[in-house]
């Protein structure tokens, strides 16, 4: 039965009564509201014992940060855990005895690419927003052993940069403003985005939140994620989707301005035909 | 002798290569007609391709085949048969971001050598292990690396390393943004991308409050440019050096690609010439239609690497003409005009390897040898006089260097 498994964002979701949660770890992830010390894990990890427990390290990690990154994993590798969750490929290289989940935000939307890393030790797949549910659950069928985690509810991740986005250009326009969260929105259109810059660099997120509760019992995952990132009031909707309580599909959809994203939309790439 | 690294140009078509391999580039890089990321661009069929890997090889250049998408399981049907094509079209290496073409290219297409993409952005020397262990023979390191990242990967992997030198650049890391799909649902990493980081916005604070003026605020970042740290690059050891543009023009291309042929050759030799590195600066920055940075060789996350409001992109008038041929007998250039230009007007003429040379246009002749002053229709034919043969395939161009 696929288990629930709650993002931690601040302390107070510790309180969710989830089948599980995903730590953010300090300095190698982003997109989390709270991230923890790896000394902090352990108590954690004792705390909730009865808890299917992640940590994730879901950041590409820069030539620099390896050894602290190798020291890190290392030391995780010993608590525990359910499994580490991690963004770059350099940790396959260290044999660690903890299963690795790759995350890799947008990457790994097919069977044999989720076939290939399952062949070097990777345990499971983060899986991305951007496919459908046909293709979620044909990668299922043909990586049974692999384990599938999808978000269900919450922000979509849109972008990862490098750059300071935002307080670059507030110093550029001697903006005294030290926001670094903001909106965007495309001139003449009303979607709107989230632009939040941090340590690592700027991401940018859809301002309408994923909903999948009315399809939970068709997607093939092992995991199911809930990520309250940058949302308020969503206590209610863990409750939801905790008891798979379809009825509140639309509650949820109007509260949040959710949808259901890409699950039942194919992409398209090809918008010209040559001659 | 320092060692020479590749010169890797690219090539959006049959023509664009061929221009590129005169102009100096050691290989090619270009896509087919499925699997890569220039899914809108006119690419390769597989007849071209093999047109395009025997002119190469005939002039001692490689051609490499992007296979870059991230591909979902509908598009994976005829990856091994289109493999094992371009292996046997005698493809020098596919450039590929997603891990299943490496199994599917051992199983059908052995013999290819494999090039992880940029697009899988590789930022550190134990994810190159990693790519090491599966047998692929070189990595285009992500954009965001610096001079040190890539010495390390250099000096602590036995992978080819490549690094782009020149061109556009993305604002996201490759392969992590996804905002086209949101905004347009066209699919960024399947060759899709139609640049959001191009777009202008509106900037609020979190409750909504404006914060830019008139849809000022851009993420739009600055060309990549590294002209004034070629030697620095060959000196770490960098095996290829990567040029952006498979849809850029073949005045672009072939301008970028004769800079950088002589600066490499100059350096290699090490017979440094001050004067023509100025010069060569001034080419690259007026051929682009961008500012330029040296974005994050130097370490650095700074504030000039990118525009802060509305879309900063200039186009120029430099590109006159071709030169189609020389006619000894009445010592004239026979030029296809593709800008305007007029008698009394002066220039310079790029040639395929070798100096820019110098030319005022004293007289325009039409294809009839009639006198006219100005040659105003593109793809037009006319005459002007020139004391010197000049190949065909030369570039006549504003001359902007006086």
């Amino acid at each position: 039965m696929t288990k629930m498994l709650l993002k931690i964002n601040s302390d107070d979701d510790f309180s969710y009564d989830t089948d599980g949660y995903i730590i953010g770890i300090s300095n190698f992830c982003i997109c989390f509201g709270k991230t923890y010390e790896v000394k902090n894990i352990k108590e954690i990890r004792r705390k909730f014992n009865d808890k299917k427990l992640f940590v994730s390290l879901n950041k590409p990690v820069y030539n620099f940060e390896l050894e602290a990154y190798k020291r890190v994993l290392e030391k995780l590798d010993n608590m525990g855990l359910d499994g580490i969750i991690v963004g770059d490929v350099a940790a396959l290289t260290y044999d660690l005895k903890t299963p690795v989940i790759l995350d890799q935000l947008h990457l790994n939307n097919s069977s044999l690419s989720v076939k290939h890393y399952a062949n070097n030790s990777v345990g499971g797949f983060v899986l991305t927003n951007d496919i459908t549910l046909d293709e979620i659950n044909k990668i299922k069928r043909e990586n049974k052993k692999s384990l599938l985690f999808k978000q269900v509810f919450g922000l979509p991740h849109l972008s990862t940069s490098v750059r300071n986005l935002i307080s670059n250009y507030f110093e550029h326009f001697n903006k005294n403003i030290n926001d670094n969260l903001c909106i965007i929105s495309e001139d003449g259109k009303n979607e709107q985005y989230y632009i939040i810059e941090d340590y690592f660099g700027t991401h940018i997120l859809s301002k309408n939140p994923i909903n999948l509760i009315g399809i939970l019992d068709f997607i093939m995952a092992d995991y199911f994620i809930i990520d309250g990132y940058l949302l308020n009031e969503y206590n209610w909707v863990v409750d939801a989707f905790m008891n798979k309580d379809a009825s509140l599909k639309n509650k949820i959809d109007t509260k949040f301005n959710a949808n259901e994203g890409f699950i039942n939309q194919k992409t398209i790439y090809k918008v010209k035909h040559n001659d | 002798m320092i060692r020479k690294p590749e010169l890797l140009a690219p090539a959006g078509s049959l023509e664009k290569l061929k221009w590129a391999i005169a102009y100096g580039a050691d290989a090619v890089y270009i896509g087919g007609e499925n699997y890569s990321l220039r899914a809108n661009a006119k690419n390769f069929t597989l007849d071209e391709i093999k047109e395009g890997v025997l002119f190469a090889h005939e002039n001692n250049a490689k051609v490499y085949v992007a296979v870059n998408i991230v591909f979902h399981d509908e598009d994976v049907k005829g990856l091994g048969k289109y493999l094992s094509n371009l292996e046997s079209a005698k493809v020098d290496a596919i450039i590929f971001s997603d891990p299943l073409v490496i199994d599917v290219a051992k199983k059908y297409a052995p013999k290819l050598d494999l090039h992880l993409s940029t697009q899988a952005s590789i930022l550190n020397k134990d994810a190159a292990l990693y790519y090491q262990k599966q047998g692929v023979s070189r990595i285009v390191l992500a954009r965001e690396c610096s001079k040190e990242d890539i010495k390390d990967i250099i000096d602590n992997t036995d992978i080819e390393i490549e690094c782009f030198i020149h061109g556009a650049m993305c604002t996201n890391l490759s392969g992590r943004c996804v905002l086209s799909n949101y905004f347009t649902n066209r699919d960024a990493n399947r060759g899709g991308c139609c640049q959001v980081c191009r777009f202008n916005f509106n900037l609020y604070d979190k409750n909504k409050n404006v914060i830019s003026d008139n849809a000022n605020f851009t993420i739009a970042p600055k060309d990549l440019s590294l002209v004034k740290y070629i030697k620095e690059m060959m000196d770490i050891g960098v095996s290829s050096f990567k040029l952006e543009g498979r849809m850029r023009s073949i005045y672009y291309v072939s301008t970028i690609v004769g800079v950088y042929r002589r600066l490499i050759d100059m350096y290699s030799k090490k017979n440094i010439n001050d004067a023509y590195i100025n010069k060569a600066i001034k080419i690259l920055y007026r051929c682009a239609n961008r500012d330029v940075a040296p974005q994050f060789f130097n370490g650095k996350k700074g504030k000039e690497e990118q525009y802060y409001s509305e879309r900063q992109e200039n186009s120029n008038q430099d590109f006159l003409g071709v030169v189609k041929g020389y006619d000894e007998d009445s010592k004239e250039l026979i030029i296809e005009q593709r800008n305007f230009f007029k008698k009394g007007d002066k220039a310079v003429i790029f040639s395929p390897r070798q100096d820019e040379f110098y030319i005022s246009i004293n007289s325009i002749k039409d294809e009839n040898k009639n006198e006219i002053d100005v040659a105003r229709h593109p793809k037009q034919l006319v005459r002007i006089p020139c004391y010197k043969k000049v190949p065909i395939n030369s570039i006549l161009c504003v001359n902007f260097l006086d």
